[in-house]
C-alpha cells in the first residue's frame, strides 16, 4: 500500500526575475516501508518538492496545487492548522540539509529533541524527555549525549541527533534531504547503515533526496530522476540502474566516476537549465545527445538557426530573408530582394526538404504558406513528453516513438 | 626522470592555539613529517577525510603557510622559509585552484579583470598582449567564444563556468605546478567531469604537475596517476592508482575503499562495513600508529607504541603500517 | 554568519534606490538639497550673518507665528503694515515771520484683519540745525476721532532713528496716558490696570475699549499724521510707521524679531554640511583603520582594537561641552574635534568583522597565491567589498552627527554666528517658548532635524535592506 501519493503537484514561486517553476506537475507514490530516492542536480527542485509535500512554503508562493495523499487521505484539503497538528512531523517528518549545523549551541541535546513535543503537542516535560531519550537511543547514541551540548559532539553524532528529532513522533515517512552531504565517507557510511537498520526494524518509508546516484542506490527501492522541476524517469532501482530509459538518466549514470571500474566518466554538455526560463518542450533537449526534431524547436530557436546558417553561408543558395517570430510555433520570412512570395515559398520548401538531414530543425517544418507578402513557416508542435510505462516510467518522446535510439 | 618538480622532506606544519598569558599554547599537528615527490606532468591525488591535513599540506607547499619543520624543494630550489618578497617567482610557477567557485572569484571583477590581475602583478605583456593571453586562457578551458565570457561578471556564470575561469586564472601565468584543492566537490555531477577533463588536458598537454586534493577516491582513481592517502596529518599510503585500489596495503585505505558505494541497486540489501569511531584529535594524537585505536588488526605492544614508517612494499607503492606485507 | 553579499557600489546604489525606503529617503534628501540651493536666494549670507545683531530685525513683529497659522483660527490674523517714509505725503510750510517751519506728514492705511495688531511703533528721522523740532504724532480713526499719541522733541539726527514703540508703555508712558485720557473723556470708557495702546486705538469707541479682553475691533481706514514744528528752514523730518501683525512669513519670528525661516533654511546647509562631512570623514577613516586591522591582524589588529575601545568609552559630548565653555569654537572647530576623537571606533569594529569574513573568501587567498602583495589585496579586493557597507554606515551616521551638532547648539555651545536648528531650539527653550505657546519656534526647527535625520535613516535602511542578507527580500 502506498503511504504517500502525489498527483500533479505544482509549487511555483515568484522572484524579481519571474516565476520559478520549482515543482512542475509531479506525480509519484511511495510504498510503505520503501524508499524513493529523488536524484537531481542542484536547483532541479528536489528540496522544493520536499517543502511542497510538507507545506513549508515561502511568502512569495505563486502556485501551489495538486493532490498529496497520506495513507489514502488527501492532506491538501486540510487547513494549515490541521496540517501542522496532524501531518507535519507526525505523519511525515524531515531531516533538513545542514540541520546538524543548525542545532542550538546553548541548549542541551536532550532538551532540544524534546522541545517540539512540548511546544507543538503540549506534552508534559517528563514525558517529552522520556520520548527524546528513547528516540536518541534508537539512533544508536549513548545516554550521555542527552546532557551534552552540540559542540561536544562529532558531526556524525549531531547528524544522528537530527535524525532522532525527525523520528520522535514515530512518523511513517521521513524525508531525508542530503542527510550525509557534509559528512566524511566513513561517517556517511555509518549514518546510511543506521538508516538501513531503522528502515528494516521500524518499517519506515523514506524519500531520500540526493545528487549522488551511487549514494542513492544505498537506500533506494525506487529512483526518481528530476530535471528542471520535473520527474523525468522513475522506477524500481533494479530497472533504472542497469537499464535507464531517459537520455538524461543515461548521461547522469555515465558521468559518475566509479571506483571499481576503469571506464572513464563522460560529462553532460551544457549548463543545467534555469527554472525561470526553461527550454521549450522537453527541458533536457538542448543538452540531449539524441534529441531530434520533435523534442522542441521554438520559432525563436528556429529563427536563430536560420540566422546562423545565413551568417555562415550554408543556406544552399536560398536567401532566408529576415525572420519575424509570430508565436511559439510560427515565424514569417520576408523575401529579401523583391522576390515574388510564391516563388520564394517554393524555394524555401525545397531548401528545407533538401537540407533536413544536415539541419535537423528543418524536419520540424509542417507548413510553408504565403502570407501578407511573406512566407509563414509553421513548426511541428513540440510536445512536452509525458511519463510512459508501468512500473518503470520515463518522459521522453523517443520512447513514445517506440524506437529507442542509442545515446 | 630527472629532477622532481616538488620534493617534500619531513614536512611538518603545526598550528598554535589557545596560548594565553598563563597557559602553554597547544599545537595542532595538522601535517606531521610528510615526505613525497611530484614529477612534472603527473597528477598526485591526495585523499583523506576532513581534518586529515591534506588542505594544510597543499597550502604549505605553495608557501601560503610557513612550515614548522622539514623542507620544500621546488624545481631544485629550497623554498621552505623564503620571505614574501623572495617568493614572487614561486607565485608565478605554482598556482592554486581552490574549492569553492562561488568564493574564489572577486564578485566585483569581470572575468577579464580577474584574469589580467596575475599578469599585471608579474608585469607581463602590454595591454594588447595581456588581452590575447586572456582569450587564449579562456579558450583553453573551453569557454568559447572567449570574447563573450571575458566581459561577464561571476554572478552571470554557472558554477561550472566559474570554475573554468578559476582554472584559466591559474593557467594564465604558464605555471609548472598547480595545487587543486577539491576543485569539483561543489559542482554538479554533470559538470564535474568536464572540469576534471580540462585539468587532465592541461596536465598532459602542458606538462604541468598537479597535486589534486580530494576526499573522493573515485575521482582520484580516474584522474590521477598516483594516489596518496592521508590520515590524521600523516601520509599512510601512496602508490600508483591501480595498485593502490586493487591491492590496498593499509587497513585505513582498505576501510575507505569499502565505505564508498558504486551505483548498484543491490547495495540496499546489506550494510556496508565501516570503521567505528572518529579520526583522532590532532592536538593529542595517539602514540604509535595514529590509526591503531580504530584499526581492526592492530597489535598490542607494537602498533600503540612504535610509529610506523613509510616502506616501499611494491614498486612505487609505499605504506606506513607495521603489519602490511 | 553568511559572507557579505557580493555587490559593487553601483549595483548597491541601484538596488537601494529601488526599495521603498530608498525612494522616500532619496526624495527627502533631494528636497533638502533643493532647500540648500534656495537658501542663498531667499537669505544671502550677509543676511544670516546679522543673526546676532538685534537692530537688523527691528522692523519684524516680535514672536509672530507663521502666516499660515490663520488656518487654526477663525478669520484673518493681522499682517504687518509698514508705512515707509516715501508713503507719507509731506507738506512743508516755511513761515518767514517767525522763522518757523511746519512739516506735516500724512498717510492712511486700511486695517481689515480680524484681530488687533501686535504692536505699534513709529520711527522718526529728523534733520535739524540747532534746536530740536517739536513733533506730534497722531492717529486718525475711521470713526473720525484723532488721538495724539505723542508729543516729543527727537534727539537723534537722521539717519539714526528716534524710535517710539507705543506698545511698550514703560518706554513711552505718555502715549498710554494720552490714550487713557482720550478714551475716558470721549467715550466714557472704564479704566483698567493694563490697557494696551494697540488695542484701544483699534477698538470701537465705548465703555470696554480700554479692556484688552473685551474691546471690539474696528476695521476701516486709519490715518497717521505727524506734525513737526522746526526752527530752521532746512530742518526736515521723515517717518516710518509700523502696525505690527501677529503673523510673519512662513516660519514666524522669535523674541528678537528674527525671521525664523532664515534660521531654519540656513539650518539645512549647516546640518547637512556638518552631518555629512563629519560622517564621511569619521566613517571613512574608521573604515580604513578597521580594514587594516582585520586584514593585517596580529599586533596591528590589537592596537587598532584597543584604540577603538578607548575612543568608544570617551564621552565626546562632555568633552565638546568643556571645550565650548573655554573657547567659542566655530562649527568647523567642533567638527575637527569630533573627527579627532573618532578616528577609530564602532565602525572600525564593524568593518573589521566584515573584512574578517571577506578574508575567508578563497579569492583573497588565490590572489596571494598568484603573487598579489598584502597592500594590493587590501586595496583591490578588500576595500571594494566593504565600500557598500561604508556607504550604508555613512548614511546612518549622518543623523547622529546632525543630532550631535543640534545638541551642542541647543546647549548654546554651537557656532556663535550661524543659526542652526539646534541653536534655534536652544533659544526657544531658554525663552520658555513651550509654556508661552510659541509653538512655531519649537515645531519648525524640530521638523527640520526630524526631516533630515529621517531622510538619512531611510537611506541607511534601504542600504541595509540590500546588503543585509537577513533583510534581503526575494
Amino acid at each position: 500500500m502506498a503511504i504517500l501519493e502525489l498527483e500533479h503537484l505544482n509549487f511555483h514561486y515568484r522572484t524579481l526575475r519571474g516565476a520559478v517553476r520549482a515543482v512542475d506537475d509531479i506525480s509519484f507514490e511511495v510504498e510503505k516501508g520503501h524508499t524513493l530516492a529523488i536524484v537531481g542536480e542542484s536547483g532541479c527542485g528536489k528540496t522544493s518538492t520536499a517543502a511542497a509535500i510538507l507545506r513549508l512554503l515561502p511568502k512569495n508562493v505563486a502556485r501551489y496545487d495538486g493532490i498529496v495523499r497520506l495513507d489514502g487521505k488527501n492532506v491538501m484539503e486540510l487547513s494549515d492548522e490541521e496540517f501542522r497538528k496532524t501531518v507535519r512531523w507526525q505523519g511525515i517528518s524531515m531531516v533538513f540539509q545542514g540541520a546538524m549545523n543548525a542545532l542550538n549551541p546553548t541548549a542541551r541535546v536532550g532538551k532540544q529533541v524534546a522541545e517540539p513535543l512540548q511546544i507543538h503537542f503540549d506534552a508534559e516535560k517528563e514525558e517529552a524527555m522520556a520520548r527524546a531519550s528513547e528516540s536518541l537511543r534508537s539512533v544508536g547514541l549513548p545516554e550521555y549525549v542527552e546532557r551534552s551540548y552540540p559542540h561536544e559532539l562529532s558531526g556524525g553524532m549531531k547528524q544522528r541527533v537530527v535524525i532522532a528529532m525527525a523520528l520522535i513522533l514515530r512518523p511513517g515517512l521521513v524525508i531525508l534531504d542530503e542527510p550525509t552531504s557534509a559528512l566524511d565517507v566513513m561517517t556517511q557510511t555509518n549514518i546510511i547503515n543506521l538508516l538501513k537498520r531503522l528502515k528494516k526494524e521500524e518499517e519506515l518509508s523514506y524519500i531520500f533526496i540526493t545528487h549522488d546516484l551511487a549514494l542513492a542506490s544505498e537506500l533506494a527501492d525506487e529512483v526518481g530522476i528530476m530535471y528542471a522541476g520535473q520527474i523525468r524517469e522513475i522506477g524500481p532501482s533494479e530497472y533504472v540502474y542497469p537499464s535507464p530509459k531517459h537520455p538524461y538518466t543515461k548521461a547522469l549514470l555515465k558521468s559518475v566516476p566509479i571506483l571499481r571500474s576503469s571506464e572513464s566518466p563522460i560529462s553532460i554538455p551544457g549548463v543545467p537549465p534555469d527554472l525561470i526560463e526553461s527550454p521549450f518542450a522537453c527541458r533536457f533537449h538542448p543538452r540531449c545527445s539524441v534529441s531530434f526534431e520533435e523534442c522542441g524547436w521554438s520559432a525563436q530557436e528556429f529563427a536563430d538557426i536560420l540566422e546562423r546558417l545565413r551568417a555562415s553561408g550554408e543556406d544552399g543558395g536560398v536567401r532566408w530573408g529576415e525572420a519575424e517570430v509570430e508565436d511559439d510555433l510560427t515565424l514569417v520570412l520576408k523575401p529579401e530582394d523583391g522576390m515574388d512570395p510564391v516563388t520564394y515559398r517554393k524555394a524555401l520548401e525545397e531548401a528545407f526538404h533538401e537540407q533536413e538531414e544536415s539541419t535537423r530543425a528543418f524536419k520540424a517544418v509542417t507548413k510553408v504558406e504565403v502570407r501578407d507578402g511573406g512566407v509563414a513557416v509553421t513548426l511541428h508542435e513540440a510536445t512536452t513528453p509525458y511519463m510512459i510505462g508501468e512500473a518503470h516510467r520515463a518522459a521522453c518522446l523517443l520512447l513514445r516513438k517506440g524506437g529507442e535510439k542509442d545515446g | 626522470m630527472g629532477e622532481p618538480l616538488v620534493s617534500l622532506t619531513g614536512l611538518t606544519k603545526w598550528f598554535e592555539i589557545g596560548g594565553g598569558m598563563f597557559r602553554r599554547p597547544l599545537h595542532v599537528r595538522a601535517v606531521d613529517d610528510v615526505s613525497l615527490v611530484i614529477q612534472r606532468g603527473e597528477t598526485l591525488a591526495l585523499v583523506g577525510e576532513s581534518g586529515s591535513g591534506k588542505t594544510t599540506l597543499g597550502r604549505t607547499i605553495l608557501r601560503l603557510l610557513e612550515p614548522t619543520d622539514g623542507e620544500i624543494q621546488f624545481a631544485g630550489k629550497i623554498v621552505t622559509h623564503l620571505k614574501d618578497k623572495d617568493l614572487k617567482w614561486l607565485r608565478r610557477k605554482a598556482q592554486m585552484i581552490p574549492q569553492d567557485p562561488y568564493s574564489s572569484l572577486n564578485p566585483t571583477y569581470p572575468v577579464n579583470k580577474a584574469l589580467e590581475e596575475p599578469l599585471v602583478i608579474h608585469g607581463l605583456g602590454n595591454r594588447q598582449e595581456r588581452w590575447e593571453r586572456i582569450l587564449t586562457a579562456l579558450d583553453s578551458v573551453h569557454l568559447t567564444p572567449p570574447e563573450f565570457f571575458a566581459h561577464k561578471y561571476p554572478h552571470m556564470l554557472s558554477g561550472g563556468q566559474r570554475q573554468r575561469v578559476v582554472v584559466a586564472r591559474a593557467m594564465i601565468l604558464d605555471p609548472e605546478f598547480i595545487v587543486a584543492d577539491e576543485p569539483v566537490s561543489m559542482l554538479d555531477a554533470s559538470v564535474k567531469v568536464s572540469i576534471l577533463r580540462i585539468l587532465k588536458e592541461i596536465q598532459e598537454n602542458l606538462g604541468v604537475g598537479f597535486l589534486h586534493i580530494t576526499h573522493d577516491l573515485a575521482t582520484a582513481h580516474h584522474f590521477a596517476e598516483r594516489i596518496g592517502i592521508m590520515y590524521a596529518g600523516k601520509l599512510v599510503e601512496m602508490g600508483p592508482h591501480e595498485s593502490l585500489l586493487t591491492e590496498p596495503l593499509h587497513p585505513y585505505t582498505q576501510a575507505l575503499i569499502e565505505a564508498i558505494p558504486d551505483p548498484d541497486p543491490e547495495n540496499r540489501f546489506r550494510e556496508r562495513p565501516a570503521l567505528p569511531g572518529e579520526p583522532p584529535s590532532l592536538v593529542n594524537p595517539p602514540a604509535g600508529c595514529r590509526f591503531h585505536p580504530r584499526c581492526p588488526i592492530a597489535r598490542e605492544g607494537l602498533c600503540d607504541v612504535e610509529e610506523p614508517l613509510l616502506r616501499e612494499l611494491r614498486p612505487g607503492h609505499f605504506v606506513a603500517c607495521h603489519l602490511a606485507e | 554568519m553568511a559572507a557579505p553579499p557580493a555587490l559593487g557600489i553601483v549595483a548597491t546604489l541601484k538596488d537601494a534606490f529601488r526599495t521603498v525606503p530608498g525612494i522616500v529617503g532619496g526624495g527627502m534628501l533631494v528636497a533638502l538639497l533643493a532647500m540648500v540651493v534656495i537658501v542663498p536666494i531667499y537669505a544671502p549670507f550677509d543676511v544670516v550673518s546679522t543673526w546676532g545683531d538685534v537692530s537688523a530685525w527691528v522692523d519684524n513683529p516680535r514672536l509672530a507665528g507663521p502666516e499660515w497659522s490663520d488656518i487654526f483660527v477663525p478669520g484673518t490674523l493681522p499682517r504687518t503694515i509698514t508705512i515707509q517714509p516715501e508713503d507719507f505725503r509731506k507738506t512743508k510750510v516755511v513761515s518767514e515771520t517767525f522763522g518757523i517751519t511746519t512739516i506735516v506728514l500724512r498717510s492712511t492705511f486700511d486695517f481689515s484683519a480680524d484681530y488687533f495688531p501686535g504692536e505699534l511703533t513709529f520711527r522718526l528721522f529728523t534733520t535739524f540745525k540747532d534746536i530740536t523740532p517739536l513733533v506730534s504724532v497722531q492717529l486718525e480713526r475711521p470713526d473720525g476721532e484723532t488721538v495724539e499719541l505723542l508729543r516729543t522733541t527727537p534727539e537723534n539726527q537722521a539717519p539714526t532713528a528716534n524710535s517710539y514703540p507705543f506698545s511698550q508703555t514703560i518706554t513711552v508712558p505718555e502715549t498710554l496716558r494720552n490714550i487713557r485720557a482720550w478714551a475716558t473723556s470721549n467715550f466714557n470708557a472704564t479704566d483698567v490696570a493694563f490697557p494696551k495702546p494697540e488695542v484701544t486705538l483699534f477698538a470701537e469707541g465705548g465703555e470696554d475699549m480700554l479692556d484688552p479682553h473685551r474691546a471690539r475691533l474696528m476695521r476701516g481706514e486709519y490715518g497717521i499724521r505727524v506734525i513737526a514744528v522746526a526752527f530752521d528752514s532746512e530742518d526736515n523730518i521723515d517717518g516710518r510707521f509700523l502696525v505690527f501683525g501677529r503673523v510673519f512669513g512662513l516660519a514666524g519670528t522669535d523674541h528678537l524679531r528674527r525671521d525664523l525661516l532664515t534660521g531654519i533654511l540656513w539650518g539645512a546647509p549647516v546640518a547637512l554640511a556638518f552631518g555629512t562631512v563629519a560622517a564621511l570623514i569619521v566613517i571613512l577613516t574608521q573604515t580604513v583603520f578597521g580594514a587594516i586591522s582585520g586584514w593585517y591582524g596580529g599586533r596591528t589588529d590589537e592596537a587598532v582594537q584597543r584604540a577603538s575601545d578607548f575612543f568608544l568609552i570617551i564621552p565626546i559630548l562632555p568633552i565638546l561641552i568643556l571645550i565650548s565653555i573655554f573657547y567659542r569654537p566655530s562649527i568647523w572647530a567642533i567638527l575637527f574635534v569630533v573627527v579627532a576623537f573618532s578616528l577609530v571606533g564602532g565602525t572600525s569594529k564593524v568593518i573589521r568583522s566584515i573584512v574578517l569574513q571577506v578574508k575567508q573568501e578563497q579569492y583573497v587567498e588565490s590572489a596571494t597565491s598568484y603573487g598579489a602583495s598584502k597592500i594590493r589585496i587590501l586595496f583591490k579586493h578588500i576595500f571594494p567589498r566593504v565600500m557598500p557597507y561604508t556607504f550604508a554606515l555613512i548614511a546612518l551616521a549622518v543623523p547622529a552627527y546632525i543630532f550631535l551638532e543640534a545638541s551642542l547648539a541647543f546647549l548654546g555651545l554651537g557656532d556663535p554666528v550661524l543659526p542652526t536648528w539646534g541653536s534655534l531650539l536652544g533659544t526657544a527653550y531658554n525663552n520658555n517658548a513651550m509654556f508661552n505657546g510659541f509653538w512655531w519656534w519649537i515645531a519648525l526647527p524640530s521638523a527640520g532635524i526630524i526631516f533630515a535625520t529621517v531622510a538619512f535613516a531611510l537611506l541607511g535602511y534601504s542600504f541595509d535592506k540590500v546588503l543585509n542578507p537577513r533583510l534581503r527580500e526575494q
